[in-house]
C-alpha cells in the first residue's frame, strides 16, 4: 500500500478536549463533592492520590495551557509586577501569576490546593515554585527528596532513603484526610497505571516505524492524561484507543508528514506559545519529528504491585537519571539508529537548566561520534517574548540546507 | 585590601597614630591578599603539610572531613574579573549562573591542574548539570558529588545525611587507603571551629569600627578562610585583631549605616566598596562565602563528629535559599537578623541567573516592607560589571535611609 499524499490528522486526539475538560470539571467541584485537591509535579507518584480519591492538579499543565493560549506575557506579567524575576521558569510565572490575579483559560481557574507534593527528580526549581504556592494557599507541602546520581548506581542509602519518604507521604495524607490508606484500591490504581504505561511506550515507539505515523507535536499533545490521569480508566481507555488508530494508520501507511524526508529528534520541552508555526514549518520542509526523550519519562513511572516504593525509589535514582549528559549522549546515538534520523533539533530552552546546560556540548558529541548533524535553537517553552520565531526559523532554514546537502551524499 | 586608604588619614590628628597603624594592619592585610591573588596556583605554599588540595564547589561541604583525611579544602571561587567582562565557556549558555560559568572556564583553562580532585555539592539544576559536565571536563582521579539532602526535617534526612557522611569518609578513605579515624575528624572540626569563632570575633569587631577595617577586606579575609590552612588563617586573623583591637580607643567612632545583606556571593566586590563608601556597612547576611559559613561551628565535646558536622551544615542549610523551607514566617529570618544588629535596611545580592533567592525575593521583601523596613535587590553578575546601575540604586536606597 502507498504512503498516503495529505495529512490525515489522528482523529482520537480530539477526544481530548473533552478527556481534559471532563477533568477540569470535577477538580473545579472538588470541593462541594467533599474531595480534597493536591497540587502536583508532572513526575509526582499520582496514582497515591488516586488510590486516595485526591484529585491531583498539575500547575505545570496548566501553565502549559495559558502557554498554548498565548496569555504568558499577560499573566507572566502580573508575577513579575510583584517582584518575580524575568529569569524565572515561565511556567512557574505563569503559575504564581494566575495565583494572584485569578487568571485562567480554565473555566473557574485551578481549585485551591489543600496541599502540595513534590517530587524533585524531575528539578529543583519546582520545589521554590511549590514552596511560592504553599506560603501563598497555607497549604502544606511535601517533598519527596530524590538524590541525584546522574549516571551512577545509587547506594542503599539513597534507596532508603527514598522509600522511607514514601511511608511518610502516606502518614502525611492519612492524617490530612483523616482515612487510612487503602493498598487494595492502590493495586488496582497501579495495575491501570502499569498497562497506561506500557500502551503509551509502546505509542512512542511508533516512532520508529516509516514512515512515521505520529510526530513528536502528536505525543505532546496527547501526553496530558499519562500525565495528570495516569491510574485512571479514563487514561487507560485513551491510549487503547489512541494506539488501534495509529496502529491502522501503521497499517495503511499512513504518514504523520506526508512525502516524509527527514526524520529528526527534537530535545527538551515544546515550545507551548508556537507549536503550530514549528509544525508547520517542519512539515513543509517534509521533516518529520519522530523521536524525543522528553514524553518517554512517563513510560518508567509505573511500579511494581509488590513492591510499589521500592520500586519507584530505583525509578527516580536511576532510571530518570537518564537526563544526565552521558545518559543522553547514548540514548541520542541509539535512536538515530532506531528511529532512522537524519538530524537532531535540541531546544535550549531558557526556562528549562537541567535540560538545556549541556545543551551545546550534547549537541557537539552525538554529531562528533555519529556524524548526523544537529542544531541548537535558542528558544523558552512558553514564553513568547523570550525568543524569535522568525530568528529560529532562519536558523533552522539553514539546517536545512546542510540536512539536504547531506542526504544528497549519502544517496 | 586593594590599596584602600584607611579614612584616618583624613584626620590629621591621627596621621602619625595611621603610618604606624597602617603598616601593620597592612602587613597582616597584605598576607591574606598574597593567598587570594593566586588561591590555586599557591597551593604549592602549604604543600608539605598535606598530601594535596581538595576543591569544593560552594556551598555545603563537609571541609572538616576533607581536612582530616589529611588534604587541605579548597572552595572554588568565582575568578575576580577584576573590572573586566569574561565571556564564560564557549559550551555553557549564558542562562548559567556566572559563578558556575566562571568555574567552568577556569577548569577548562586548566587553573585548577594542582588540585588533587574534586567535590560537587548538588545545591541547584546548575550544579546537577554541570557536575555530570564537570566530571566529563576534568580529569581528576578523585572526583564525588555529594548528595545533600533537599531538606532539612522529615523521616529519615538525619539517617540518609549521617550515610551520605559516611560514603564521603569510605570514598576518601578508599583514596587515600588510610582509615579516617574519628579521633582526627575531632580535632579538624575543633580547629575549624577556633577559625569560624575567631571570624566571629572580627565579624562583631568589623562591624563596631568599620573605619578600622572595610567591608570589602572583611569578606575578602572569610574567603581566605575558604582557600587556605585553618590553623595558619586563625592566626593571622587574631593577629589582625589584636592589632586593630589595640588602636580602637585611638580612632573616633564612625558613624555608618548598618545594613543585612541576603544571598549567596557577594561579589563582583566593587558592590560593597559602593555600599562601604556610602558610609554604610554590611552588619550581618546570610552570604556562602560570610555569615553562613563561620555561623556553622559547633563543639564536639567529646560526642559524635558526623551529628556536629550534621548539625554544622544543617546549619548553613537554612540559612540557604536551596533548601526546602517552612511555609510560615517567611522572613522571619531577616528579622530577626535586622533587630539583633540594629540595620535600618537589607539589601538583596540576587546574582543573575540562579533561581534560589529569585524565589524568596517578593515574600521576603513584602516581611520587610510590614515592618516599614526598606529593602532593595541590586542585580549582580560576576562575569561582568555594571557597578553604574548598582552605585545609582545603592546611592538612592541609602538617601532615603539616611532621609528616614
Amino acid at each position: 500500500m502507498e504512503s498516503k499524499s495529505s495529512k490525515q490528522n489522528i482523529k482520537t486526539l480530539g477526544l481530548l478536549k473533552e478527556i481534559d475538560g471532563n477533568y477540569y470539571k470535577e477538580a473545579v467541584h472538588a470541593r462541594r463533592n467533599n474531595r480534597l485537591v493536591g497540587w502536583v509535579n508532572a513526575l509526582s507518584p499520582v496514582e497515591i492520590l488516586y488510590a486516595m480519591d485526591i484529585i491531583p492538579i498539575y500547575p505545570e499543565n496548566h501553565a502549559a495551557i495559558i502557554q498554548a493560549r498565548k496569555m504568558c506575557p499577560e499573566i507572566a506579567g502580573v508575577a513579575e509586577a510583584e517582584g518575580y524575576s524575568t529569569d524565572l521558569c515561565s511556567y512557574a510565572l505563569c503559575d504564581i501569576g494566575s495565583a494572584i490575579s485569578a487568571e485562567s483559560p480554565v473555566p473557574g481557574g485551578l481549585p485551591r490546593p489543600d496541599f502540595l507534593m513534590l517530587c524533585n527528580s524531575q528539578c529543583g526549581t519546582l520545589t521554590k515554585w511549590f514552596e511560592v504556592n504553599s506560603r501563598r494557599f497555607d497549604a502544606p507541602l511535601f517533598l519527596i527528596d530524590i538524590p541525584y546520581w546522574g549516571g551512577k548506581k545509587p547506594d542503599k542509602n539513597a534507596k532508603n532513603y527514598v522509600v522511607r519518604q514514601f511511608d511518610e507521604l502516606i502518614l502525611f495524607l492519612e492524617v490530612l484526610t483523616g482515612k487510612s490508606f487503602d493498598w487494595d484500591k492502590f493495586k488496582e490504581v497501579l495495575d491501570i497505571s502499569a498497562r497506561t504505561c506500557e500502551i503509551w511506550d509502546y505509542i512512542i515507539g511508533l516512532g520508529r516505524v516509516v514512515p512515521s505515523p505520529l510526530t513528536v507535536f502528536d505525543q505532546f499533545v496527547a501526553m496530558s492524561p499519562i500525565v495528570a490521569q495516569r491510574g485512571t480508566v479514563t487514561a487507560l481507555e485513551f491510549y487503547r484507543k489512541l494506539k488501534a488508530e495509529l496502529d491502522l494508520r501503521v497499517e495503511e501507511k499512513v504518514a504523520a508528514v506526508p512525502g516524509e524526508k527527514y526524520r529528526l529528534y527534537w530535545d527538551n520541552l515544546p515550545t507551548w506559545c508556537s507549536m503550530r508555526p514549528f509544525s508547520e514549518f517542519l512539515s513543509a520542509k517534509k521533516a518529520c519529528l519522530n523521536a524525543n526523550t522528553y514524553t518517554w519519562g512517563w513510560t518508567k513511572l509505573a511500579a511494581d504491585p509488590q513492591r510499589p516504593f521500592e520500586s519507584w525509589a530505583e525509578t527516580h535514582l536511576s532510571a530518570l537519571s537518564l537526563f544526565y549528559l552521558g545518559g543522553r549522549v547514548k540514548r541520542l546515538l541509539e535512536m538515530i539508529e532506531e528511529y532512522k534520523l537524519n538530524g537532531f533539533i535540541i531546544h535550549l530552552n531558557r526556562s528549562c537548566k537541567v535540560l538545556s546546560l549541556d545543551a551545546i556540548r550534547l549537541r557537539d558529541e552525538v554529531e562528533n561520534i555519529s556524524g548526523v548533524p544537529g542544531i541548537v535553537i535558542e528558544a523558552d517553552h512558553g514564553d513568547q517574548r523570550l525568543f524569535s520565531e522568525s530568528q529560529v526559523f532562519g536558523r533552522l532554514e539553514a539546517y536545512f540546507e546542510i540536512l539536504e546537502s547531506k542526504k544528497q551524499l549519502t544517496e | 585590601m586593594k590599596g584602600r586608604s584607611w579614612p584616618a588619614l583624613a584626620n590629621p590628628v591621627f596621621l602619625d597614630l595611621s603610618e604606624v597603624i597602617t603598616i601593620t594592619r597592612d602587613v597582616v592585610l597584605e598576607k591574606f591578599d598574597t593567598v587570594l591573588k593566586d588561591p590555586y596556583g599557591g597551593i604549592e605554599r602549604w604543600k608539605g603539610s598535606y598530601k594535596g588540595s581538595i576543591g569544593y564547589f560552594l556551598p555545603h561541604v563537609p571541609e572538616e572531613m576533607i581536612h582530616a583525611a589529611g588534604f587541605l579544602p579548597v572552595a572554588l571561587l568565582a575568578r575576580d574579573p577584576g573590572g573586566t567582562s569574561f565571556g564564560g565557556s564557549p559550551f555553557i549558555p549564558n542562562i548559567c549562573c556566572s559563578y558556575m560559568r566562571s568555574v567552568i572556564e577556569m577548569v577548562v583553562s586548566q587553573e585548577f591542574a594542582k588540585l588533587a580532585g574534586v567535590i560537587t555539592p548538588i545545591v541547584c539544576d546548575a550544579s546537577r548539570v554541570l557536575s555530570d559536565m564537570w566530571r566529563n571536563e576534568s580529569s581528576f582521579k578523585f572526583y564525588e558529588v555529594f548528595r545533600i539532602p533537599r531538606k532539612v526535617k522529615g523521616i529519615g534526612v538525619r539517617e540518609y545525611f549521617r550515610g551520605e557522611l559516611e560514603r564521603m569518609r569510605s570514598f576518601l578513605e578508599n583514596y587515600t587507603g588510610e582509615p579516617l579515624r574519628d579521633e582526627d575528624l575531632k580535632r579538624s572540626i575543633e580547629i575549624y571551629n577556633k577559625n569560624k569563632e575567631t571570624l566571629k570575633k572580627l565579624y562583631r569587631f568589623q562591624v563596631e569600627h568599620p573605619s578600622l577595617l572595610t567591608t570589602r577586606e572583611f569578606f575578602n579575609i572569610v574567603k581566605c578562610a575558604m582557600v587556605m590552612p585553618k590553623e595558619v588563617h586563625t592566626m593571622w586573623t587574631a593577629e589582625l585583631l589584636a592589632v586593630l583591637e589595640e588602636e580602637q580607643e585611638r580612632i573616633p567612632a564612625t558613624e555608618f549605616i548598618r545594613l543585612v545583606a541576603v544571598g549567596k556571593l557577594w561579589e563582583p566586590p566593587e558592590v560593597l566598596d559602593i555600599i562601604y563608601d556610602n558610609r554604610a556597612i554590611i552588619a550581618g547576611d546570610n552570604f556562602c562565602v560570610g555569615s553562613a559559613y563561620i555561623e556553622s561551628s559547633g563543639g564536639v565535646d567529646g560526642g559524635d563528629p558526623y551529628a556536629v558536622l550534621m548539625d554544622g551544615l544543617f546549619k548553613q542549610m537554612t540559612m540557604f535559599s536551596g533548601y526546602l523551607s517552612p511555609r510560615r514566617d517567611k522572613g522571619a529570618g531577616i528579622l530577626k537578623l535586622i533587630e539583633k544588629t540594629s540595620a535600618r535596611g537589607a539589601v538583596f545580592f540576587q546574582l543573575k541567573f540562579c533561581e534560589l533567592l529569585a524565589y524568596d525575593y517578593p515574600d521576603l521583601r513584602a516581611a520587610l516592607e510590614k515592618r516599614n523596613i526598606p529593602a532593595l535587590a541590586v542585580e549582580t553578575d560576576l562575569s561582568a560589571v555594571s557597578s553604574g546601575r548598582v552605585k545609582t540604586q545603592l546611592e538612592a536606597f541609602l538617601e532615603i535611609i539616611k532621609g528616614s
